[in-house]
């Protein structure tokens, strides 16, 4: 504490301890000093770990460099930290709760999931922490020694990992749908579990009751609806989902938690090192599912003709699409080409997000560039090619975004460029398999990495590096694809000499598979309440 | 002598050129004409480039399985003897204005795009009596870093004109695999013979083949082994000479039918009344609605329920020349 010493014989004041002594706070004090909502943030190849606010006095960016107006979302896996000064071994408690009743209907203390041990949230509404315990970053294997620096920076600081929502999905519907296109702020009250007196911020004295934080507009944290989707790189230690086969162990990648109440969809990637990346944003459409008929039904079985998507211009200027146009009636698409194809309207629907992020207008046979995420060490770059199908299912997009991610990290730059998955309608001429967005075509992968095309036994394929791709992919749910067997004694690769096969493929000729990798029986992503 | 034939052949091409810019008003009629007027600038007559026959796939008869068929198609060496017909001189697409059978899948006028599907024509060539038939290839030039053919026609001359075409070959790579396939063989009695194959995802079905004969008029007319009666799935009528005479019931898709112009019409297939005279067609053709239905497991017609429709459109025909078409 900066001492103060008045000299009544002069009127004169005189401080000690330098200038800034009467605003710096007693550093002899107990002290919660901030409390902030927080990623993780590792450098150092993963060795060092460090916290980095989000609030609206950290306004967070998405892919395009834009500030999003939110700083979390309901369902999302956050990090609160408390810090502290002299306070180090102590317990803290924290209650979490709305600053207003749009979400509950009051203002109490949220009850929301844990981090308890790698396997394991719990649903707790008083979070107990103790100051320099690390057990929330622990890893699957229960383990945080991989961070170097958590003694040095992190030793005043209680950590509590958790997931804002609640431990049903009845009561996350509940919240969501009064949430509905709005936000809440979550404010946090934190006091010593012993009850003891402590100062809070820049206080000068230590006080008995709690201390509340985020409840101005200094700093607010602001939370919205979105479903959200986590995928983890193969190698990220902190993925605790489901692990789906032993030696080596294999786990489930991604997550998805369902908002019912919102359509957009974020995609969060977490690197090798558990970094976090905000991917992507799309919104789903829902469209009745289709099932293509030996049959064309006459003209008045179709109901009325609700839409017609011509490519006339496209295969005019060289893009390769089989349909000359769609044309999209009540009662199923019918797809017009060299042979007429009929997609009918089945009972349910699906969902569907569009992959060309960057939209980029124009006609042509060259690739369309769709995605180019370049951030933080995270490259995810993809076009299209000789197609306009480009709508997926979003549990699919998210094995899509992983793998390229992956692939990419694991230094192999080839531009990935796909022949498309689905028509925005679900239907997919003049294929059967492509239906509904469950189902995609790749380029095959060239030396030159440039993304343009080949066929399996040309000279410039790469076969290593597509073997790599497939596994990739595999291991972020395409379960099943096809290609064909062949041999290749021109390319660089001699694992191809003698007949072979692509990884996790089925030989199909009828159709061809020579040109493409074919990639469908995504293992569903389950949602965070499964 | 290369050089010259090279500076003569630019000057030509670029006076064609010429023309057929000042002639694009008009239809097709005026265009074979214009075929004829200048298609001998193109067209290599040197003997010495004759080719050998047999040509081609000679035993795609025994190939019936897909493997076999696959092994066909990407055979290295039969597309490096193809390539060595040396498809060399660049035509633009209105030289080759010549009409095609009615049932013809991918048609060259409608389907060629000459902007992207680069289009020549090979010096070496068949040698036949009085006519010279040559080897015009289309390339893809978009699929893939390197073109490649993706349809290859014979086209009959007489004199340097055009007569007739007839496409022997197809490699047609479609979206999501769906390939269809022609391969041929020219015997050493000039007989043609083609197999289609399409590798879709209904399950493969091994197609009849077809065969072809140029007549003395430069034309491609079909050809039969065996006189007298003929019948299959899609085609009944006599058989004469080894070519199609008189009458003939013809049940097949058409690729004169645009759906979009008939929304009733579920298929674009046609109950063709047909008259035919040494192989050529002959008289007044009749286009039916070929009405049928359909097993709804593959999709396939049932021809037992194959009748005729409503009238669509008829054809006069004088020599194998059509002379009018009128719709109903």
């Amino acid at each position: 504490m900066a001492t103060r010493i008045t000299i009544t014989d002069s009127g004169q004041t005189q401080t000690l301890n330098g200038p800034l002594a009467p605003d710096t706070p007693d550093d002899s004090l107990q002290r919660i000093t901030e409390v902030y909502f927080a990623k993780k943030t590792t450098t150092d190849n993963g060795t060092r770990v460090s916290f980095t606010k989000i609030d609206s006095a950290h306004v967070q960016q998405d892919h395009d460099n834009q500030n999003i107006p939110y700083d979390s979302i309901l369902g999302k896996t956050v990090y609160l930290v408390i810090e502290t000064t002299n306070m180090t071994d102590l317990s803290i408690d924290a209650v979490i709760r709305p600053s207003a009743g749009t979400m509950t209907e009051n203002t109490d203390p949220l009850q929301l999931m844990r981090f308890v041990s790698p396997d394991r949230y719990e649903a707790q509404r008083l979070f107990t922490v103790q100051v320099g315990n690390f057990d929330a970053l622990n890893n699957k294997d229960g383990s945080h020694d991989h961070y170097t620096n958590l003694r040095a920076d992190h030793i005043n600081k209680a950590i509590i990992k958790l997931q804002l929502r609640p431990d049903g999905r009845a009561t996350f519907d509940d919240w969501t749908r009064r949430l509905a296109d709005g936000s809440i702020n979550l404010e946090v009250a934190v006091e010593r579990t012993d009850n003891n007196p402590c100062a809070y911020r820049d206080g000068q004295e230590e006080v008995n009751g709690a201390g509340i934080f985020l409840n101005d507009d200094t700093g607010r944290f602001r939370v919205v609806n979105r479903n959200t989707y986590t995928i983890h790189h193969g190698s990220n230690t902190y993925n605790t989902l489901q692990v789906i086969s032993t030696n080596p162990e294999r786990r489930r990648r991604i997550q998805k938690v369902l908002n019912n109440h919102s359509t957009e969809i974020i995609f969060f990637y977490y690197d090798q090192n558990d970094n976090e990346h905000r991917i992507c944003a799309r919104t789903k459409e829902t469209v009745t599912r289709k099932r293509r008929v030996n049959t064309i039904p006459p003209l008045a079985q179709r109901g009325n003709l609700l839409d017609t998507i011509d490519f006339t211009a496209n295969r005019a200027a060289g893009e390769q699409i089989d349909a000359h146009q769609l044309l999209v009636y009540a009662n199923g698409t019918l797809g017009d080409g060299a042979t007429d194809k009929w997609y009918a309207n089945q009972p349910g629907n699906v969902e569907l997000v569009n992959m060309d992020i960057l939209a980029n207008n124009g006609v042509g046979p060259q690739i369309f560039e769709a995605f180019n995420y370049n951030q933080n060490g995270v490259i995810i770059r993809y076009g299209f090619q000789h197609t306009r199908r480009r709508s997926i299912q979003p549990d699919l997009f998210a094995g899509f975004l992983g793998a390229l991610a992956q692939f990419r990290q694991e230094g192999h730059n080839h531009y990935i460029v796909s022949q498309g998955f689905s028509y925005s309608d679900a239907s997919c001429y003049p294929s059967a398999e492509h239906v509904n967005g469950e189902a995609g075509d790749l380029n095959l992968l060239t030396a030159q990495q440039n993304g343009v095309n080949t066929i399996l036994t040309a000279a410039n394929f790469d076969y290593d590096n597509q073997v790599i791709l497939r596994n990739i992919l595999f291991d972020f749910g395409f379960g099943s694809g096809r290609s064909e067997n062949f041999s290749n004694t021109s390319n660089a690769s001699t694992a191809d000499n003698a007949s072979t096969r692509l990884p996790h493929t089925t030989h199909t000729a009828t159709p061809r598979h020579n040109n493409h990798l074919h990639v469908h029986g995504f293992t569903p992503i389950l949602d965070i309440y499964a | 002598m290369p050089k010259i034939n090279i500076a003569c052949f630019a000057v030509l091409f670029f006076l064609f050129f010429c023309y057929t810019k000042a002639q694009t008003e008009n239809k097709a009629i005026s265009t074979a004409s214009r075929s004829t007027d200048q298609g001998s600038v193109f067209f290599n007559t040197n003997k010495a480039d004759c080719i050998h026959l047999p040509f081609g796939y000679q035993d795609i008869s025994k190939r019936i399985t897909v493997d076999s068929i696959l092994s066909a198609i990407q055979d290295e060496n039969k597309l490096k003897e193809i390539n060595a017909l040396q498809f060399d001189k660049v035509i633009k697409k209105d030289l080759i204005q010549l009409p095609e059978e009615y049932d013809v899948f991918l048609p060259f006028s409608k389907n060629v795009n000459e902007k992207y599907d680069q289009i020549k024509i090979a010096s070496d060539f068949l040698c036949y009596g009085n006519y010279s038939v040559y080897f015009m290839a289309v390339y893809n030039t978009v699929r893939y870093a390197d073109p490649f053919i993706e349809k290859m026609y014979l086209v009959s001359t007489k004199d340097g004109k055009p007569v007739d075409m007839k496409r022997i070959y197809l490699n047609h790579q479609g979206e999501m695999g769906f390939a269809h396939y022609t391969l041929f063989n020219i015997d050493k009695d000039y007989i043609i013979s083609l197999q289609n194959y399409e590798l879709t995802e209904n399950p493969f079905k091994l197609k009849p083949s077809s065969k072809y004969q140029i007549l003395l008029s430069g034309k491609f007319a079909g050809y039969y082994d065996k006189d007298g009666p003929h019948k299959n799935d899609e085609e009944q009528g006599m058989v004469k000479n080894h070519h199609k005479e008189g009458k003939w019931i013809e049940t097949k898709p058409n690729g004169s039918i645009d759906l979009q112009k008939y929304p009733e019409f579920t298929d674009p297939y046609t109950y063709l009344e047909a008259e035919y005279k040494n192989g050529l067609p002959n008289g007044t053709w009749k286009f039916y609605k070929l009405l049928q239905k359909y097993n709804e497991e593959t999709g396939e017609p049932l021809f037992n329920t194959r009748k005729k429709g409503q009238l669509i459109y008829t054809e006069m025909y004088r020599d194998g020349v059509l002379e009018k078409r009128e719709f109903h």
